[in-house]
């Protein structure tokens, strides 16, 4: 028995199918594109965007890290190493050798959530291949950036701490949110059946 | 930067003549210009290298979106996730397959340094069985940053002296 059916003549000649195929290409040249052209665009970054950890410095130079290493105990992988030691300044301890090897670091962000001292926040700098594995282990020269850079990142990570503040009132929200739904639904299906009935 | 991306220009070193150093120039700009990645996809990396050969991110604008399954065609190596003990052997003889000249690019944390994982079952980094190039940091990295990691690759090359002895 033949499961094949024997082609038309015009299906034989395959130009109808060739001409179908260009016209899907031809389409394509017409519509708007899609690539981004990398280097010269940037990677488009939010507040949210959660590059590679830096610390915060203050505007006479000095780390805000106490060192208390609450980051270092944070770290599912291991990647922080601070050495502290004392300081005159009124916060008495700062960190003598901060390391981050960044390519241990997975970017998970728990270091910014244990920091007590707003000192180390998730940067947005994410493009960092280097030859060899010595230049990815900053140490405190290479992570200090100025407290302004941070103004928007802190913005959002004191708003992610609010919604923790009180978790009763996410349930609440979700709840209501959820009857809102269900009183719609009804409501839409009532006018449908109001509908079929006229 | 490492002290490979910033090797001497090839240009008159070693007191060669102008043929060779014109020649030289043409074969590192071909060889720069048409890399072909022999995509090791071990873990999640794998996707987003995906994305990278993708239209959003489209690796062919860079000439390497020639993706060959074969290590015999290829001469880009990017070892994108975890490399495990047991797969360390099958990834050295992939390299070991592919035909001089080589790159690789280490993807990830993961196949950088071992990253998160670090015990007994992961390689600590991939440079314990393979030369690496370049590194590339992030959990998964972008692919924008992959392709910062190519064109560092291509700036390499540049550099190479395919025809000195």
């Amino acid at each position: 028995m033949r499961h094949t059916r024997r082609l038309s003549p015009a299906e034989r000649l395959f130009l109808p199918a060739i001409a179908r195929g260009l016209a899907i290409t031809l389409r394509a040249i017409f519509r708007p594109r899609f690539t981004r052209q990398y280097p010269e665009e940037p990677i488009p970054v939010t507040p949210v965007t959660r590059g590679q950890p830096r610390l915060v410095q203050f505007e006479d130079g000095s780390p805000a890290c106490v060192s208390c290493g609450l980051c270092e105990y944070a770290c599912p992988a291991y990647a922080i190493t601070i050495d502290g030691g004392e300081t005159d300044r009124f916060i008495e301890r700062e960190p003598k050798r901060f390391e981050i090897d960044m390519l241990r670091c997975i970017l998970c962000g728990f270091c910014e959530e244990a920091c007590p001292k707003d000192a180390i926040f998730m940067s947005q700098e994410l493009e960092m291949a280097a030859a060899t594995r010595e230049d990815h282990i900053l140490g405190l020269d290479r992570l200090l950036r100025p407290r302004a850079e941070f103004a928007e990142r802190m913005e959002y990570v004191r708003g992610i701490h609010e919604r923790w503040k009180d978790p009763s009132a996410l349930q609440r929200r979700a709840h209501e949110r959820w009857t809102e739904q269900a009183r719609r639904k009804e409501q839409e299906e009532a006018a449908g059946s109001a509908g079929g009935q006229t | 930067m490492g002290s490979l991306i910033e090797a001497p220009e090839p240009r008159n070193a070693g007191g060669q003549g102008f043929f060779t150093t014109r020649l030289q120039h043409l074969i590192n700009w071909g060889r720069k210009n048409s890399l072909w990645p022999m995509p090791l996809g071990l873990s999640c990396c794998a996707i987003e290298m995906m994305a990278m050969v993708g239209p959003r991110y489209d690796l062919a604008r860079f000439g390497a979106e020639a993706m060959r399954f074969t290590p015999r065609q290829c001469d880009l190596m990017i070892v994108a996730g975890t490399l495990t003990w047991k797969m360390a052997q099958a990834a050295r003889t992939v390299y070991d397959q592919m035909p001089e000249p080589k790159w690789v690019i280490a993807m990830g944390v993961c196949s950088s340094s071992g990253g998160m994982y670090k015990n007994y079952a992961v390689v600590q980094g991939i440079d314990s069985i393979l030369p690496v190039d370049i590194y590339v940091p992030g959990c998964p990295p972008r692919p924008d940053a992959v392709i910062d990691a190519l064109l560092k690759i291509q700036k390499k090359i540049e550099k190479e002296r395919p025809l000195a002895r």
